[in-house]
This record gives structure tokens, C-alpha cells and sequence, in this order.
């Protein structure tokens, strides 16, 4: 791939280092209770873009967002037991 | 299918996935400035990256490439032959 192709603007976006992406996977497992929230309503935290898989990477995990990469199991909410 | 157009054709594949997965993530946030460029930077990639594979290979789509002659979209191998 063209190197320079890349936007320089992107560099911070995508991320390689895994402590970085697993940082980015966490943010979300833990949210911030909502407050003021209604019995039987609904609720989708809003996602705020922090960090990216390179597109081969998100390829293979079959999304690009890290903290959409939720393989069942491994999410200490879905873990039986 | 040699080696190289795997690669490009994988590339390709990725780079068509991250915009979609983008697209996807702007319907829903259409003012984030970053994402955007990063959208743009990924269709601009993803383009030249068909564009030369194309010239070299031979038409990904039918209805975006003109054709010499002799027909170039049965020409072997397609995409999924690989040895």
C-alpha cells in the first residue's frame, strides 16, 4: 500500500498497539450508569470515536471499532459463571 | 492467481469493509469532522488501489469499466480461483 496515501490526519485514529486498542475496548463495558433513566424505555450509550483497527485488522474481526469487538465470552459481562 | 493480486484484491476487500463499517458509524454521528476525512482518506485509497488493480487485471465491476477487445470479464482467473 502507498504510504502516502495515508492522510496524516488519520495517524491518531488508527491504532496498531494493542494496549492502546484494549483500552479503547474497555470504555465501553463499564459505562457510566445513566441517570434519570425511565423504567421500560431503551437506552444506547452514544459512541465517541477514539480509536480505529487498520482496515485489514477490522477486516478480520469483522469490524473496525474496538469497542464494537465484543467476541462473546470474552466481555466479563457475558461470562457465564 | 499470483501473489500479488491476492494481496491487492485482500487490500481492496479491507479497504471496501472499513467504509462500509464508517458509513455506517456516520449515519448515525454525521458531524464528526475526523471521521469524515478518515471516510474520504479510505474511499480515495480504495480507489486508485481498483483502479490499478483493474488496469492490471482485468474489471472488478462490469458497469465501471469500459472493455478491450477480447472481452475482458470472462478473462481467468476470477477472484476466487486461487491456487
Amino acid at each position: 500500500m502507498n504510504e502516502c496515501m495515508m492522510s496524516p490526519c488519520m495517524t491518531d485514529l488508527v491504532k496498531t498497539d494493542p494496549k492502546a486498542l484494549e483500552q479503547c475496548k474497555q470504555q465501553y463495558f463499564k459505562p457510566a450508569p445513566i441517570t434519570g433513566a425511565k423504567l421500560a424505555h431503551a437506552y444506547v450509550p452514544i459512541q465517541f470515536l477514539q480509536c480505529l483497527y487498520e482496515p485489514s485488522a477490522g477486516l478480520m474481526q469483522g469490524t473496525i471499532f474496538p469497542e464494537l469487538d465484543r467476541p462473546y465470552g470474552e466481555d466479563p459481562e457475558y461470562l457465564c459463571n | 492467481m499470483d501473489a500479488t493480486q491476492q494481496q491487492m484484491l485482500h487490500e481492496l476487500m479491507a479497504l471496501d469493509f472499513s467504509i462500509i463499517d464508517m458509513q455506517l458509524y456516520l449515519d448515525t454521528h454525521p458531524n464528526d469532522q475526523r471521521a469524515i476525512m478518515y471516510f474520504n482518506s479510505l474511499v480515495q485509497r480504495a480507489s486508485v488501489l481498483r483502479q490499478t488493480y483493474q488496469q492490471k487485471y482485468g474489471p472488478l465491476m462490469v458497469n465501471t469499466t469500459t472493455s478491450s477487445c477480447p472481452w475482458q470479464w470472462i478473462k481467468d482467473p476470477w477472484p476466487w480461483e486461487r491456487q
